[in-house]
């Protein structure tokens, strides 16, 4: 039999034996769902926050104080809520229980100040630690910057003077986010949990193929078989890849339909992830799938046992994790060194197909060489290890 | 035909064997017999191939193992101390990838698989899978996978470990089948009686030495016993 026949041979084993095993299935499945399922709520809680565009509702104290505030107030819509006793003589007490954003205190002498020039105090009651709230207090705060300025502008009018005095600047903002480069955080996240697919839907199956083997006493007589361990090596890591592939198709498969039911437009965002994001995204991770699939059967095989496998693996899940979680809070300008590591290379180099960047072939050129490399000395270092005495010392 | 010639092996400061030479022929059962780390195992495994002795020789059929393993390995038939199964896989499942991999056709190997379900009666077992399975059942799927590419040479370590009598029985008649076959059987055991039941030619192994080579009649003479056991006590105690 040739070689490639006993290759598959062992890889069908291996498929067999994974596809049977409830736990390995179980793993395979939990990432490309969760993905997806996190990603959903996550952005469904910052629909729920954004939609509070509607009306600005402010319970105010001491109204009777200032009725021309109150009018302009008024005309731009705010909603003014009667305050409760409490909120009269407690009002901090209410805003850190959280049962109002914002409120609003007029002081009693602010009618007197107001007409005799001094500036005028009103209150406004918050706690900016709350993110939910900041879209409140944010324009609440606008609304009473402007009534100060137009109050302001009145008053030099009538002195004589030209209200351009006071404007010595003129600031003018420019935002240059697009709906899709607002979306990038977002985007990291994608890339992400595709990248805990690779590492993550074959993990159980290598653990399975070699430290299994050995808790089993299997592993003996199979390394008796007239096979070279390099044979062995390579079918297991077939199947290893088969899984990760699989995991990674359904990740984003998952992602697909998961981002097309969301609403996205009412935020903003316009997220590319089609069919053709979906596959190049898919060809991106396929050199992480055969590395990972790689790494995680040596780390397996010099385990000492399943747990021990298993310690290890989950352990080593957290680094693939760490640029994506570092990318979504603090955006990095990609560079070619990052394709050089297996994870952050694909991390950066996914964000780019989603923000609708063409991927600098060099940048794809590296990453891949370097995970096929790796992958092909994890393999030798593997076969190495079998072939070796190692798992056969006394005691072992 | 089996021949191992003055192997050592250490490991760091153990000296697990020191000098064993025995030469196991075909058409004979050859009994290893030695107290618990006598070093059975390490020689047993060094007849494999899975670990290369410091010093003298192993042949399997004229091929060293740790160097022509492939040949060699095709002509050993071996069921190790651990004899794990695929529990998802069914017997047959199990017994079939090794087929595989010992290069048998798939025709060849559902005939070879046939022959040797009715010679260890596995009918109610066969397409199960072996989770759950008994230590005899077990034991017989393992003894089927290790010979089913119908080996000239076969070495089993402690075959009859855990099992009850009835297996125990089938396992004896199928070892000598095997010897009648022109097989050469090498047993390893720590139970006397199996060993004298069985076996042409006794190699027994105390503390990585070959201590006494012969057959039970043999033994009882040089000691002066009539049982083999106390024969066998004498000959390791003399050490």
């Amino acid at each position: 039999m040739s070689v490639w026949t006993l290759i598959k041979v062992v890889a069908h084993k291996e498929l067999l034996d994974g596809f049977r095993d409830r736990r390995a299935l179980m793993s395979a499945l939990t990432f490309p769902l969760l993905g997806p399922l996190m990603i959903t709520v996550m952005l469904s809680v910052v629909t729920s926050e954004e939609e509070i565009e509607g009306p600005l509702e402010v319970p105010v104290v001491g109204v009777e104080h200032a009725p021309n505030l109150i009018r302009f107030l008024e005309e731009q819509g705010v909603v003014l809520e009667e305050p409760t006793e409490e909120m009269v003589s407690e009002p901090h007490e209410v805003v850190r229980r959280g049962d109002e954003a914002v409120i609003l205190s007029i002081d009693e002498d602010f009618s007197e100040d107001f007409k005799s020039g001094t500036p005028a105090r009103i209150t406004m009651v918050a706690d900016k630690s709350k993110r939910s709230t900041q879209v409140s207090v944010g324009r609440l705060s606008s609304l009473l910057n402007a009534y100060n300025g137009r109050t302001a502008q009145l008053r030099l009018l009538t002195r004589g003077v030209s209200p351009q005095v006071l404007s010595p600047l003129n600031i003018h903002q420019e935002d240059l986010a697009t709906p899709q480069t607002r979306a990038s955080n977002i985007l990291e996240m994608i890339g992400m949990f595709l990248i805990m697919a690779a590492f993550g839907c074959n993990m159980y199956i290598a653990i399975d193929a070699t430290a299994g083997e050995r808790e089993r006493g299997s592993l003996e007589p199979l390394l008796l078989q007239p096979v070279s361990s390099g044979v062995l090596v390579l079918g297991k890591w077939l199947s290893t890849v088969v899984f990760g592939i699989l995991g990674g198709l359904l990740t984003l498969l998952c992602l697909t339909v998961a981002m097309h039911q969301l609403p996205l437009e009412n935020l903003g965002l316009r997220l590319v992830l089609g069919p053709s994001e979906a596959a190049k995204m898919l060809l991106l991770a396929l050199p992480l799938i055969v590395f990972a699939g790689a790494a995680q059967l040596l780390l397996a095989t010099i385990a000492k046992s399943f747990k021990e496998a298993q310690t290890y693996l989950s352990a080593t899940m957290i680094l693939p994790m760490l640029p994506g979680l570092f990318a979504s809070m603090k955006p990095m300008e990609p560079s070619l060194w990052m394709s050089a590591i297996p994870a952050l290379g694909q991390q950066v180099m996914t964000s780019m197909v989603l923000r609708g960047d063409t991927i600098p072939i060099e940048y794809w050129g590296l990453s891949t060489s370097v995970c096929f490399l790796l992958t092909i000395l994890c393999l030798m270092i593997m076969t190495r290890v079998l072939a070796s005495e190692y798992l056969f010392r006394k005691g072992s | 035909m089996i021949r191992v010639h003055e192997v050592a092996k250490s490991f760091g400061d153990v000296h697990a064997v020191q000098s064993v030479s025995f030469e196991a022929l075909d058409g004979q059962i050859t009994g290893l017999l030695g107290p618990n780390g006598a070093g059975k195992s390490t020689t047993i495994r060094m007849m494999y191939g899975l670990l290369t002795p410091d010093r003298g020789t192993v042949e399997v059929d004229g091929f060293d193992p740790s160097r022509q393993t492939v040949e060699a390995r095709r002509r050993l038939g071996a069921l190790p101390d651990a004899y794990g199964l695929y529990p998802r896989l069914t017997a047959r499942e199990n017994i079939a990838y090794f087929a595989r991999l010992q290069g048998m056709s798939k025709q060849r190997l559902t005939q070879r698989i046939d022959e040797l379900n009715e010679l260890l009666d596995m009918d109610e077992i066969i397409e199960r899978r072996v989770d759950g399975f008994s230590q005899g059942q077990r034991m017989k799927v393992s003894i089927a996978r290790a010979i089913i590419h119908d080996p000239k040479n076969v070495i089993l370590d402690e075959p009859t470990n855990g099992l009850d009598v009835m297996t125990t029985r089938a396992m004896r008649i199928l070892i000598r089948r095997m010897k009648d076959a022109g097989c050469c059987v090498i047993l390893s055991s720590h139970i006397m009686q199996e060993v004298s039941a069985l076996c042409d030619d006794i190699v027994v192994i105390a503390a990585g030495k070959v201590v006494a080579t012969g057959n039970v009649d043999d033994f009882c003479s040089r000691t002066g016993e009539t049982d083999l056991e106390e024969a066998f006590v004498k000959l390791v105690c003399a050490e």
